[in-house]
Protein backbone atom coordinates (compact mmCIF):
# COMPACT_ATOMS: atom_id res chain seq x y z
CA UNK A 1 0.00 0.00 0.00
CA UNK A 2 1.75 3.51 -0.95
CA UNK A 3 1.66 6.45 1.51
CA UNK A 4 -0.96 8.07 0.46
CA UNK A 5 -3.58 5.19 1.09
CA UNK A 6 -1.67 4.21 4.71
CA UNK A 7 -2.99 7.99 6.12
CA UNK A 8 -6.42 7.75 4.40
CA UNK A 9 -7.10 4.41 5.14
CA UNK A 10 -5.38 3.98 9.12
CA UNK A 11 -8.26 3.10 11.31
CA UNK A 12 -7.10 3.37 14.71
CA UNK A 13 -10.50 2.35 16.17
CA UNK A 14 -10.04 -1.48 15.95
CA UNK A 15 -8.29 -2.40 19.24
CA UNK A 16 -5.32 -5.18 18.44
CA UNK A 17 -3.74 -7.37 20.76
CA UNK A 18 -0.92 -9.77 19.58
CA UNK A 19 1.03 -11.84 22.33
CA UNK A 20 4.82 -13.04 21.50
CA UNK A 21 7.30 -14.40 23.84
CA UNK A 22 9.41 -11.65 24.87
CA UNK A 23 12.90 -13.87 23.98
CA UNK A 24 13.54 -16.79 22.14
CA UNK A 25 16.62 -19.06 21.12
CA UNK A 26 17.23 -19.05 17.38
CA UNK A 27 15.70 -21.26 15.85
CA UNK A 28 13.37 -22.04 18.29
CA UNK A 29 9.19 -21.93 17.38
CA UNK A 30 7.46 -19.04 18.67
CA UNK A 31 4.11 -18.75 19.14
CA UNK A 32 2.15 -15.49 18.08
CA UNK A 33 -1.28 -15.19 19.34
CA UNK A 34 -3.28 -12.67 17.82
CA UNK A 35 -6.64 -10.62 18.30
CA UNK A 36 -8.50 -8.07 16.75
CA UNK A 37 -11.76 -6.23 18.32
CA UNK A 38 -14.15 -6.37 15.30
CA UNK A 39 -17.50 -7.43 14.38
CA UNK A 40 -16.82 -9.93 11.03
CA UNK A 41 -20.18 -8.93 10.23
CA UNK A 42 -20.94 -11.94 8.02
CA UNK A 43 -23.73 -10.21 5.46
CA UNK A 44 -25.81 -13.22 6.69
CA UNK A 45 -27.86 -11.05 9.20
CA UNK A 46 -30.92 -9.03 9.07
CA UNK A 47 -31.47 -5.79 11.56
CA UNK A 48 -35.07 -5.62 12.47
CA UNK A 49 -36.82 -3.94 9.73
CA UNK A 50 -35.55 -7.06 7.45
CA UNK A 51 -32.79 -5.44 5.71
CA UNK A 52 -29.70 -7.10 5.56
CA UNK A 53 -26.94 -5.76 7.62
CA UNK A 54 -23.96 -5.28 4.86
CA UNK A 55 -20.57 -7.78 4.84
CA UNK A 56 -17.40 -5.81 7.03
CA UNK A 57 -14.60 -8.38 7.67
CA UNK A 58 -11.07 -8.43 8.07
CA UNK A 59 -10.09 -10.12 4.98
CA UNK A 60 -6.56 -10.65 5.73
CA UNK A 61 -4.18 -10.89 8.40
CA UNK A 62 -0.73 -10.28 7.81
CA UNK A 63 2.30 -11.33 10.16
CA UNK A 64 5.94 -10.30 9.15
CA UNK A 65 9.08 -10.84 10.89
CA UNK A 66 12.33 -8.96 10.28
CA UNK A 67 10.69 -7.20 7.13
CA UNK A 68 9.88 -10.70 5.59
CA UNK A 69 6.46 -12.22 5.79
CA UNK A 70 6.09 -15.30 7.72
CA UNK A 71 2.45 -15.94 7.72
CA UNK A 72 -0.74 -14.49 6.16
CA UNK A 73 -4.24 -15.43 5.95
CA UNK A 74 -7.19 -14.46 3.32
CA UNK A 75 -10.28 -14.60 5.96
CA UNK A 76 -13.89 -15.08 5.44
CA UNK A 77 -17.06 -14.41 6.63
CA UNK A 78 -17.27 -18.04 8.73
CA UNK A 79 -14.10 -16.32 11.00
CA UNK A 80 -15.66 -15.47 13.93
CA UNK A 81 -16.34 -11.61 14.86
CA UNK A 82 -13.14 -10.52 17.67
CA UNK A 83 -10.94 -12.94 14.91
CA UNK A 84 -8.04 -14.97 17.08
CA UNK A 85 -5.65 -16.10 15.20
CA UNK A 86 -2.25 -17.97 16.13
CA UNK A 87 0.49 -19.55 14.26
CA UNK A 88 4.24 -19.88 14.64
CA UNK A 89 6.98 -18.63 13.33
CA UNK A 90 11.34 -19.22 13.24
CA UNK A 91 13.27 -17.24 15.50
CA UNK A 92 16.52 -16.21 13.64
CA UNK A 93 17.51 -12.86 15.44
CA UNK A 94 16.40 -9.70 17.37
CA UNK A 95 13.73 -7.32 15.14
CA UNK A 96 10.35 -6.58 14.75
CA UNK A 97 7.37 -8.61 14.54
CA UNK A 98 4.69 -6.81 12.73
CA UNK A 99 0.97 -7.70 12.26
CA UNK A 100 -1.47 -6.28 10.37
CA UNK A 101 -5.07 -6.47 9.62
CA UNK A 102 -6.63 -5.34 6.45
CA UNK A 103 -10.72 -5.42 6.01
CA UNK A 104 -12.39 -5.65 2.34
CA UNK A 105 -11.96 -1.46 2.30
CA UNK A 106 -8.47 -2.00 2.25
CA UNK A 107 -8.24 -0.22 5.50
CA UNK A 108 -6.27 -1.88 7.97
CA UNK A 109 -4.22 -1.73 11.75
CA UNK A 110 -0.94 -2.50 12.14
CA UNK A 111 0.56 -3.51 15.86
CA UNK A 112 4.25 -4.13 16.47
CA UNK A 113 6.42 -5.81 18.97
CA UNK A 114 10.22 -6.75 19.01
CA UNK A 115 11.31 -9.88 19.91
CA UNK A 116 14.72 -10.42 21.89
CA UNK A 117 16.41 -13.42 20.36
CA UNK A 118 19.53 -15.12 22.00
CA UNK A 119 21.61 -17.84 21.22
CA UNK B 1 -39.77 -51.47 29.82
CA UNK B 2 -39.48 -47.69 28.77
CA UNK B 3 -42.31 -46.09 29.69
CA UNK B 4 -41.55 -42.00 29.87
CA UNK B 5 -41.27 -40.11 26.33
CA UNK B 6 -38.11 -39.47 26.85
CA UNK B 7 -36.82 -43.39 27.71
CA UNK B 8 -38.50 -44.40 24.87
CA UNK B 9 -36.56 -42.01 22.41
CA UNK B 10 -33.37 -42.63 23.71
CA UNK B 11 -34.58 -46.29 23.16
CA UNK B 12 -35.02 -46.04 19.65
CA UNK B 13 -31.44 -44.04 19.16
CA UNK B 14 -33.77 -40.75 18.17
CA UNK B 15 -32.66 -38.57 21.67
CA UNK B 16 -31.05 -35.39 20.96
CA UNK B 17 -28.57 -36.57 23.92
CA UNK B 18 -27.47 -39.52 21.53
CA UNK B 19 -26.14 -38.42 18.61
CA UNK B 20 -22.90 -36.05 19.63
CA UNK B 21 -21.89 -39.12 21.28
CA UNK B 22 -22.00 -41.29 17.93
CA UNK B 23 -20.54 -37.92 15.86
CA UNK B 24 -17.15 -37.91 14.76
CA UNK B 25 -14.91 -35.57 16.40
CA UNK B 26 -11.01 -34.30 15.46
CA UNK B 27 -9.51 -37.01 12.65
CA UNK B 28 -7.00 -39.88 13.77
CA UNK B 29 -4.40 -39.68 10.87
CA UNK B 30 -2.89 -42.39 12.77
CA UNK B 31 -5.71 -44.72 12.23
CA UNK B 32 -6.61 -43.64 8.68
CA UNK B 33 -6.18 -45.62 5.91
CA UNK B 34 -3.02 -44.56 4.30
CA UNK B 35 -4.28 -44.65 0.75
CA UNK B 36 -7.63 -42.73 1.61
CA UNK B 37 -8.90 -39.94 -0.31
CA UNK B 38 -11.19 -37.17 0.36
CA UNK B 39 -14.96 -37.37 0.46
CA UNK B 40 -15.42 -34.46 -0.78
CA UNK B 41 -19.40 -33.29 0.10
CA UNK B 42 -21.46 -32.37 -2.79
CA UNK B 43 -21.88 -28.67 -1.51
CA UNK B 44 -18.25 -28.29 -2.21
CA UNK B 45 -17.54 -30.29 -5.57
CA UNK B 46 -17.48 -27.52 -7.96
CA UNK B 47 -15.61 -25.07 -5.56
CA UNK B 48 -12.94 -27.21 -4.92
CA UNK B 49 -12.45 -28.42 -8.42
CA UNK B 50 -12.28 -24.56 -9.29
CA UNK B 51 -9.39 -24.72 -6.59
CA UNK B 52 -7.76 -28.01 -7.51
CA UNK B 53 -8.75 -29.48 -10.33
CA UNK B 54 -10.16 -32.85 -10.75
CA UNK B 55 -7.48 -34.89 -8.50
CA UNK B 56 -8.56 -36.50 -5.52
CA UNK B 57 -7.01 -35.29 -2.40
CA UNK B 58 -5.40 -38.09 0.00
CA UNK B 59 -6.56 -37.84 3.65
CA UNK B 60 -2.84 -37.12 5.42
CA UNK B 61 -0.75 -34.84 7.21
CA UNK B 62 -3.80 -32.59 8.66
CA UNK B 63 -4.85 -32.83 12.12
CA UNK B 64 -8.06 -31.19 13.10
CA UNK B 65 -9.11 -30.43 16.73
CA UNK B 66 -12.40 -29.64 16.80
CA UNK B 67 -15.37 -30.07 19.53
CA UNK B 68 -17.88 -32.91 19.03
CA UNK B 69 -21.02 -30.45 20.01
CA UNK B 70 -20.73 -26.74 19.91
CA UNK B 71 -23.65 -25.01 22.51
CA UNK B 72 -23.28 -21.51 20.27
CA UNK B 73 -22.32 -21.71 16.14
CA UNK B 74 -21.13 -18.19 16.45
CA UNK B 75 -17.82 -18.78 17.64
CA UNK B 76 -16.04 -22.36 17.79
CA UNK B 77 -12.40 -23.01 18.21
CA UNK B 78 -10.96 -24.84 15.86
CA UNK B 79 -7.26 -26.14 15.47
CA UNK B 80 -5.43 -27.37 12.74
CA UNK B 81 -2.18 -29.41 12.66
CA UNK B 82 0.18 -29.94 9.36
CA UNK B 83 3.33 -31.89 8.50
CA UNK B 84 5.73 -30.56 6.50
CA UNK B 85 6.79 -33.84 5.27
CA UNK B 86 9.13 -35.40 2.97
CA UNK B 87 7.11 -38.38 2.88
CA UNK B 88 4.12 -36.20 2.59
CA UNK B 89 3.65 -35.68 -1.15
CA UNK B 90 2.44 -38.22 -3.51
CA UNK B 91 4.97 -40.20 -4.67
CA UNK B 92 8.35 -37.99 -3.74
CA UNK B 93 11.07 -40.31 -2.65
CA UNK B 94 12.48 -40.79 0.43
CA UNK B 95 15.62 -40.21 -0.36
CA UNK B 96 14.57 -35.96 -0.91
CA UNK B 97 17.19 -34.54 1.47
CA UNK B 98 15.61 -31.55 3.47
CA UNK B 99 16.67 -28.73 1.56
CA UNK B 100 14.27 -29.81 -1.68
CA UNK B 101 11.85 -31.61 0.46
CA UNK B 102 8.51 -30.16 -0.11
CA UNK B 103 7.13 -28.00 2.74
CA UNK B 104 3.84 -26.38 3.49
CA UNK B 105 3.00 -23.53 1.16
CA UNK B 106 -1.11 -22.61 1.93
CA UNK B 107 -3.57 -24.25 4.25
CA UNK B 108 -7.24 -24.31 2.83
CA UNK B 109 -10.68 -24.64 5.13
CA UNK B 110 -14.04 -25.39 4.05
CA UNK B 111 -16.95 -25.43 5.64
CA UNK B 112 -19.32 -27.32 4.23
CA UNK B 113 -22.83 -26.37 4.68
CA UNK B 114 -21.74 -22.48 5.30
CA UNK B 115 -23.58 -20.21 3.27
CA UNK B 116 -20.18 -19.60 1.51
CA UNK B 117 -18.12 -22.79 2.41
CA UNK B 118 -14.55 -21.00 2.49
CA UNK B 119 -13.33 -20.30 6.11
CA UNK B 120 -9.80 -19.12 5.92
CA UNK B 121 -6.83 -19.85 3.50
CA UNK B 122 -3.48 -19.39 5.27
CA UNK B 123 -0.02 -18.97 3.76
CA UNK B 124 3.01 -19.86 4.76
CA UNK B 125 5.52 -18.01 2.82
CA UNK B 126 9.41 -19.46 3.24
CA UNK B 127 10.93 -16.91 5.05
CA UNK B 128 10.90 -17.77 9.09
CA UNK B 129 9.25 -21.35 8.23
CA UNK B 130 11.86 -24.42 8.26
CA UNK B 131 11.81 -27.05 6.13
CA UNK B 132 12.88 -29.72 8.64
CA UNK B 133 10.91 -33.03 8.49
CA UNK B 134 9.25 -32.53 11.88
CA UNK B 135 8.34 -29.24 11.24
CA UNK B 136 4.35 -28.88 12.06
CA UNK B 137 2.01 -25.85 10.91
CA UNK B 138 -0.39 -25.44 14.16
CA UNK B 139 -2.79 -22.93 13.36
CA UNK B 140 -5.94 -22.02 16.24
CA UNK B 141 -8.83 -19.60 15.02
CA UNK B 142 -12.42 -19.21 16.20
CA UNK B 143 -15.10 -19.94 13.69
CA UNK B 144 -19.06 -19.42 12.88
CA UNK B 145 -20.81 -22.36 11.82
CA UNK B 146 -24.26 -22.16 10.83
CA UNK B 147 -24.82 -26.06 11.02
CA UNK B 148 -23.39 -29.30 12.25
CA UNK B 149 -21.45 -30.45 9.17
CA UNK B 150 -18.04 -31.32 7.83
CA UNK B 151 -15.20 -28.95 8.09
CA UNK B 152 -12.52 -29.70 5.98
CA UNK B 153 -9.18 -28.65 5.72
CA UNK B 154 -6.70 -28.87 2.70
CA UNK B 155 -2.97 -28.73 2.20
CA UNK B 156 -1.23 -27.72 -0.35
CA UNK B 157 2.70 -28.12 -0.58
CA UNK B 158 5.95 -26.30 -2.41
CA UNK B 159 5.41 -29.44 -5.49
CA UNK B 160 1.56 -28.93 -5.78
CA UNK B 161 0.68 -31.79 -3.85
CA UNK B 162 -2.16 -31.95 -1.62
CA UNK B 163 -3.48 -33.33 1.42
CA UNK B 164 -6.56 -33.10 3.98
CA UNK B 165 -8.20 -33.38 6.73
CA UNK B 166 -11.76 -33.36 8.03
CA UNK B 167 -13.53 -33.47 11.52
CA UNK B 168 -17.35 -33.43 12.37
CA UNK B 169 -19.13 -31.18 14.34
CA UNK B 170 -23.06 -31.07 15.89
CA UNK B 171 -23.93 -27.12 16.31
CA UNK B 172 -26.73 -26.83 18.60
CA UNK B 173 -27.31 -23.32 17.89
CA UNK B 174 -26.55 -21.80 14.49
CA UNK B 175 -25.15 -19.16 13.61
CA UNK B 176 -27.49 -16.23 12.20
CA UNK B 177 -28.12 -16.66 8.22
CA UNK B 178 -30.06 -15.81 5.43
CA UNK B 179 -33.34 -17.99 6.24
CA UNK B 180 -33.59 -18.29 2.10
CA UNK B 181 -30.68 -20.36 1.91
Amino acid sequence: MNNDRQTLNQTASWKSRFALPERAHIGERVLVKTLLAHPMESGYRRDFQGEAIPRNIISRFECHYLGEPVFAAELFPAIAANPYLSFHFIASKTGDVTCRWIDQHGAFTTATKTLKVET
Amino acid sequence: MPTSRRSILAFAGLSSTGWPLLSAHASKPEQADPTATLAIPKRLTTHLQALFGDTEIPVRNVTLALPALAENGNSVALGVKVANSRSGSLGTSSTNNADVAPHLTQLYLFAEKNPLPDIARFEFPEAGNTHSEDNVADINTRIRLSDSQRIIAIAEYSDGALAAGEASIVVTLAACIDLSE
